[in-house]
């Protein structure tokens, strides 16, 4: 016979009703833990679905920021081992931000949507989406070049339907960096008209394609591959490789793979090798004797470049390749003029100088030999070529001066530099007998020399294609025709770009060098080598020294990426287990009031057992193992209630609460990891609890428990002392903690109230307690009766006080922390916006303004601030993936400075290092520390910071980024902005962005402030800058909506927490009906005694319920005037309005619950037979 | 031989003016086959005397010993071991466990030391059936009537084989026919089985039922009418 089992089995079947309690209790508390676990593993699930469906079976990707061959899209295909890996490598030309318009029918005005993706695609693209049913329709796969298929999301924005007509509008590729002097500033933008829709797709399988990972849905326009080539006029050429895998999970070393089989050309990397040969008259009359080298002016290879500047990791490739063949490298440079700095001998110094002339910066070498024998320029030394010192006037060992132009401009304007040299030799320059021709050929009867070479000057569309210097099409600012003179025109009819002066190549880099580059050409001689090997050679070489991923051309593992991401910012199981927190923790203390009440009325039980010899811990055990058995089985009961309770908890996140999450992607899935550790989590939970309820009976004596004495009659005279300590103790540090909360702000003040108000919590709650336990001072009547029935058992209506309390706090004092826009937040700026396209000026500047707008004076004198982007993920709270690469924006000096006398219109600062003795206490000139050469100081959001980024480190902080184009930065925390409309980035100064992100040019973020009469209407300024900007796809945002929309996340949280706390309190309340229940029934002999002495049902009944109504108003009480002093002062201080309704009716609820729930006390009391109770039945 | 002797107990609560003495200076032996009744008016300690002897309750100051042995010097689990043993209670309320059978109340102290073996079990069913209940062995409490739940507490104290019966106003509870046939029973089993019992009552009836009645008066106790 197993005694001890069949005492655990008759017991629980014995005292059932108490025991379906406690598993209730157990249920809840499991089914709210699996639940919160369901959630997050739906959450991983859908954003890992997501990234599946919006990459289809896309692997990898390679996007660069020039145009390469379509070819090399077949040569990744026919590489052995592909087959293994992948399945297809697709050609396609992506652009990640262009504009969309549809006008309207009078063609007035029009409708854009700004920074939407558009795809140059063939059929084969549909293919890979993992919604094959998309492809089933012929539109789709057969489109054609003046035809476009939107995404819904797209279509929705632009109000557009199928057979509606649009205009994409995109950069054009493979320019001249725009920030360069030389770069044409206008014009970067093509437009593709009149493509009509054939098609809208709702934003499933590659129709919401996108490369990076965010919830929100892309808008996307797809136009043939063909089409693009066309309008962007680079025939054959892409500027993206997506390459689709076998299944799909990604190939494990796909990435590795392909970066080392891939093979980019210099054609590829928009590279030209050219020949260049010049030679004597005497050879193209077939002289006897063959070629006469000493005839030959020049004859070279150049390398080249469209972007004018090699790159300097192209650079440093091409001329190691050089190398072998004794190639040297260049840079030309437009010199705004050549002035003469000493007055000549024989005539009236040339003032005016020479404008717009060439000077390249070159070594002597053999080949190019300017000075005798092996000689050196020096950095102050330049060689001129004979016309200039013609013109100038000047000789050997006079001085001259170069200006130019700064080689790096942001402002629609230059700046003017210049540098004196001294006149070291002169080099002959032949003048030909007859001028270049319409096809670029002159003629010479004099030999020409080394020096009458054009082909040092790299092609500059505009500029070396015109047929006269007067027609160029200068890119620069401040050009003047009025300063060219016929000798000018006749130079350039004889010699074109034909360098004027030569510097060192040293010289050369250090003035005209910049971040895009300090080599405009490397020439290699003819005679060494072809154009083929040079190729080859070159190819190899860019493999050998990575230059593709220096310069942003390697593959991405985009799957892979977005999968990791997919595990999300937040943990949701952790958020929603916090957020359910209040209903596990009724769950629990239900559990544990319960199976007290269980062990209560058995002490005498235990009390005869323990009499009867057997050991308190063998006593115990039987117990526990009751309470074990009864847990597991609630357990098991709360699994699938926990499916239902994280079904619903789902259904509120995609309606009531999408705000937290933004889009409804959200789909309920789940393995068998939740249910099991839900299961789990909550039996250890509620065995941890039983056994604590028991515990404290391990040194009662068995003639108490015998005696039938509970804990409050043992320990009431223990405990008395300390609670009133308690209470005091807490308002000190209460009063203390709210004091110092008046002299911080913003979330730390919302902390320190709140913190006051948990100590007023404690101390009321120690006083309720504390009153709860002394004896008598209750008047005859019957309240005063029920509230000293209330004070018999001072464990459970102690419980039941400060369960309310706490609860009907914690649900009110959160209201303390809702966000509402404010100034802090925008920086006192009402208008945040982002351009498609780079504008090329900074539009704080009046000469850009003028340039680009056509005025320099904005509506309202309404002010505006420029800044770079680097894109890069959204590391705000509105993106659920996980942000590796966040977005970097460029702060300019301007804007730095507007803080310096604007400190009431700034930013609020979470927190910020300190700002040096005698600066403007303006934390943004932190950005300018330069203190620490290997960091770069950064200004980031606390949310991105702390929410999105995981960065804990705060101010003084260092972390270290890679982004996908290989670039890895380390930054450095200077500043943490406090619920900044900027969350989401990374702030740098502008300096260290260029320095940073060299080929990143011009602005595409704005902040726009309309000035000062907030009442007026800014729809002029709007329509300004949007029309002004339209090519752009400029598009404004108001910052109070977008604060708005960012603060309704953690707003949305707090309302899902009050929300589920509420409700755990409904069902704390419930579960003390019960408790009540339980009262009534222990006291039933002396409830009965009272109706043979004459009182009647129903005046009992009213005795009950006002010990149980007391208890709750005591609870409910306690915890809203705590409440209240927690959230008053800083909702006064910040001017947020709770949700005052949603609050009074949850309490009202709350209220009512408890009042219907010891009604059943009630009725219970009322009904009860009196014999029977009086006989104890 | 084996003997109870209780030499000098006294009994003490504190209070917050002067201590109150329930039990002064207090002795008494016993012998195995021996019993006695303890009688007095309520509240004089009779109870608290019990619980001493039974050592589920500590003298102030005084000794009792057991068969040489003094159960105050031992451990918690060595003093529970030796209750086990060494002691049978027999309640006013006499405790059953409601959800167990009778044949299951009366092996609970036999878990003390895990389950019950074989040998225990057929004891128990003696037992049952010397007390009158053999066929109401599988009947739980609430089947079976106040008089035959008492008879079950009788056998549930002498499963282990004390050597000293402890029995608490033990006929409280009963009529007077069901009282004088517990008692009886009590008496006739402890006789036989040669154990010491001490019985406190305010009955006069059961008490001259026993051998010696002795009367607690001013916290001592004083013979009533029998020669030591």
């Amino acid at each position: 016979m197993n005694l001890s089992r069949s005492i655990v089995i008759k017991s629980i079947r014995y005292h059932l009703r108490t025991n379906l309690a406690v598993a209730a209790g157990v249920a809840a508390a499991t089914a709210v833990i699996v639940g919160a676990l369901l959630v997050g593993e739906s959450m991983r699930g859908s954003l890992r679905d997501m990234t599946l469906e919006r990459l289809g079976k896309f692997d990898q990707v390679l996007v660069g920021d020039r145009f390469f061959r379509v070819a090399i899209a077949k040569e990744v295909r026919d590489t052995d081992g592909f087959g293994k890996r992948f399945s297809t490598a697709l050609p396609l030309i992506y652009f990640p931000a262009g504009t969309a318009e549809h006008p309207d029918p009078t063609g007035l005005s029009a409708t854009r949507s700004s920074g939407i993706q558009v795809l140059g695609i063939t059929g084969d693209f549909w293919k890979q989406s993992s919604k094959t049913d998309l492809i089933l329709d012929k539109a789709i796969l057969q489109m054609k070049d003046d035809e476009v298929i939107l995404n819904a999301p797209l279509a929705r924005d632009l109000g557009v339907e199928t057979g509606d007509h649009i205009t994409l509008r995109l950069p054009a590729g493979d320019e001249i960096p725009a920030d360069s002097t030389l770069a044409q500033k206008k014009d970067r933008v093509r437009g593709l008209a009149e493509l009509k829709v054939v098609s809208i797709l709702p934003a499933v399988g590659l129709a919401r394609f996108s490369l990076r990972a965010n919830q929100a849905l892309p808008m996307t326009a797809f136009v043939t591959l063909a089409a693009l080539q066309e309008q962007l006029e680079e025939t054959d050429k892409c500027n993206a490789l997506f390459v689709a895998g076998v299944n799909s999970e990604p190939a494990a070393d796909g990435q590795q793979w392909l970066d080392e089989q891939i093979r980019l050309t210099p054609v590829d990397l928009g590279l030209h090798i050219r020949r260049h040969r010049l030679q004597s008259p005497a050879l193209d009359e077939g002289e006897v004797g063959g070629a006469d080298a000493a005839a030959v002016a020049f004859d070279y290879f150049s390398v080249t470049t469209d972007r004018m500047v090699l790159e300097d990791a192209v650079a440093a490739s091409v001329q190691s390749v050089a190398d072998r063949w004794n190639g040297q490298s260049a840079i030309t440079y437009l010199a705004d003029s050549i002035t003469a700095t000493t007055p000549n001998v024989d005539s009236v110094r040339l003032t005016e100088g020479i404008p717009y002339s060439m000077v390249t910066g070159v070594d002597n070498t053999k080949d190019l030999p300017y000075l005798p024998g092996n000689g050196v320029l020096k950095l102050d030394e330049i060689v001129i070529n004979s016309d200039t010192a013609e013109r100038l006037k000047v000789g050997v060992g006079e001085t001259i001066t170069i200006h130019y132009l700064e080689p790096e401009s942001s402002h629609a304007e230059a700046t003017v530099s210049r540098q004196d040299f001294t006149i070291r030799a002169i080099v002959p320059l032949t003048t030909p007998s007859s001028p270049f021709d319409e096809w670029g050929e002159r003629t010479f009867e004099q030999p020409p020399t080394r020096f009458n070479d054009p082909s040092l000057t790299p092609e500059v569309e505009g500029i070396s294609d015109q047929e006269s210097i007067d027609n160029w099409e200068a890119p620069f600012p401040g050009y003047d025709k009025r300063r060219i003179t016929d000798a000018d025109e006749f130079y350039w009819d004889d010699h074109k770009t034909t360098p004027r002066a030569f510097v060192s190549l040293e010289c050369g880099k250090k003035l005209w060098g910049s971040r895009f580059g300090s080599v405009t050409s490397v020439m290699i001689p003819a005679a060494a080598t072809t154009t083929e090997e040079i190729s080859e050679r070159l190819t190899e070489e860019f493999h050998r020294q990575q230059v593709p991923a220096q310069i942003g051309l390697n593959f991405r593992a985009v799957k892979e990426e977005g999968l990791a991401a997919s595990s999300g910012t937040t943990p949701f199981d952790g958020l929603f287990l916090g957020l359910s927190f209040f209903i596990i923790f009724a769950a629990i203390v239900l559990v544990s009031i319960l199976f007290r009440l269980g062990i209560e009325q058995r002490y005498q039980d235990i009390g005869l057992l323990s009499a009867l010899g057997v050991a308190r811990p063998a006593v115990l055990s039987l117990f526990l193992r009751e309470g074990l058995v009864v847990a597991t089985l609630g357990s098991l009961c709360g699994v699938p209630l926990g499916l239902f309770y994280g079904a619903a908890m789902i259904t509120g996140l995609q309606t009531l609460w999408v705000g937290a999450i933004g889009t409804q992607f959200l789909r309920t899935q789940f393995t068998w990891m939740s249910p099991t550790l839900g299961l789990i989590t909550g039996l250890v939970v509620s065995a941890i609890v039983i056994y604590l309820s028991i515990r404290s009976l391990k040194h009662r004596t068995a003639r108490s428990l015998l005696a039938g004495q509970t804990n409050s009659t043992v320990t009431a005279a223990k405990s008395g002392k300390w609670l009133p300590r308690v209470a005091i103790g807490s308002v000190v540090t209460g009063v203390a903690v709210g004091a110092a909360g008046t002299q911080l702000a913003g979330e730390m003040q919302a902390i320190a109230f709140v913190g006051g108000g948990i100590m007023l919590l404690t101390a009321l709650t120690s006083l309720a307690w504390h009153w709860l336990k002394r004896p008598g001072g209750t008047a005859l009547t019957l309240a005063g009766l029920a509230i000293s029935n209330a004070k018999r058992n001072t464990t459970r209506s102690g419980m039941t006080v400060a369960l309310v309390a706490t609860a009907s706090f914690l649900i009110l004092a959160m209201s303390a922390f809702r966000l509402a826009p404010n100034d802090q937040g925008s920086g006192g700026f009402q208008w945040l916006a982002r351009s498609a396209a780079p504008i090329y000026g900074d539009l704080a500047s009046a000469t850009a303004r003028r340039a680009i707008l056509g005025s320099a004076k904005m509506p309202g004198d309404a002010v505006i601030y420029s800044m770079r982007l680097k894109p890069g993920d959204d590391a705000s709270c509105r993106n659920l993936y996980q942000s590796t690469q966040p977005q970097v924006y460029g702060v300019t000096q301007s804007f730095i400075e507007h803080y310096d006398d604007n400190p009431k219109a700034a930013f609020g600062w979470a927190k910020h290092a300190s700002i040096p003795s005698g600066k403007p206490d303006n934390p943004w000139r932190l950005l300018l520390d330069d203190s620490d050469d290997q960091t770069i100081p950064i200004v980031v959001d606390n949310n991105t910071a702390m929410y999105s980024l995981h960065w804990y480190g705060g101010v003084g902080a260092e972390y270290e980024l890679t982004y996908d184009d290989g670039q890895t930065i380390h930054v450095r925390v200077v500043a943490l902005l406090a619920n900044s409309v900027l969350q989401g980035a990374l702030l740098m100064s502008d300096a260290n962005f260029k320095e940073t992100f060299p080929r990143v040019s011009g602005y595409r973020l704005f902040l726009v402030d309309q000035a000062q009469n907030d009442d007026q209407d800014d729809s002029g300024l709007v329509a300004y800058l949007e029309n002004g900007l339209s090519e752009q796809g400029f598009d404004m945002k108001s910052t109070v909506q977008i604060l708005d929309d960012l603060l309704a996340v953690q707003n949305t949280y707090l309302s899902a927490f009050q929300s589920l706390g509420a409700l755990g309190l409904i069902f704390g309340v419930f579960g003390l009906g019960a408790v009540q229940l339980r009262n009534v029934f222990e006291r039933r002999k002396e409830l009965a005694l009272m109706r043979a002495e004459g009182f009647s049902p129903g005046r009992l009944g009213r005795l009950v319920f006002i010990e149980m109504f007391m208890l709750l108003s005591c609870g409910l009480l306690v915890g809203v005037v705590s409440a209240m002093a927690s959230v008053l002062p800083h909702m006064l201080a910040s001017g947020v309005q709770p949700p005052l309704v949603g609050l009074s009716f949850w309490l009202l609820v709350i209220l009512m619950s408890g009042m219907a729930s010891g009604a059943l006390a009630v009725l219970r009391t009322i009904n009860a037979p009196v014999v029977a109770a009086l006989r104890g039945e | 031989m084996t003997q109870l002797d209780v030499a000098g107990v006294s009994k003490e609560y504190p209070t917050p003016s002067e201590p109150l003495r329930i039990l002064r200076d207090l002795s008494l032996s016993l012998s195995a086959g021996e019993n006695v009744a303890v009688v007095g008016p309520s509240g004089s300690g009779k109870s608290t005397l019990l619980h001493i002897l039974g050592t589920l309750d500590t003298a102030t100051s005084g000794s009792v010993t057991l068969d040489g042995i003094d159960p105050f010097s031992l451990s918690d689990q060595e003093l529970a071991d030796y209750r086990n043993q060494n002691i049978g209670f027999i309640f006013q309320e006499h405790y059953l466990l409601p959800q167990l059978s009778v044949l299951e109340n009366v092996l609970v102290p036999t878990l003390a030391k895990g389950n019950p073996t074989a040998e225990q079990i057929e004891l128990a069913k003696e037992l049952i059936e010397r007390v009158g209940l053999a066929d109401r062995q599988n009947h739980r409490p609430a089947e079976i009537s106040g008089g035959e739940r008492q008879r079950v507490a009788v056998a549930r104290s002498l499963i282990m084989d004390p050597l000293l019966l402890l029995a608490d106003e033990p006929t409280g509870s009963l009529d007077r026919n069901n009282a004088s046939s517990v008692a009886e029973l009590l008496i006739e089993l402890q006789t036989t089985d040669q154990k010491m019992l001490v019985v406190v009552t305010h009955s006069s009836s059961i008490s001259d039922l026993l051998q010696r009645q002795l009367l607690l008066d001013d916290g001592q106790l004083k013979s009533m009418n029998k020669v030591e």
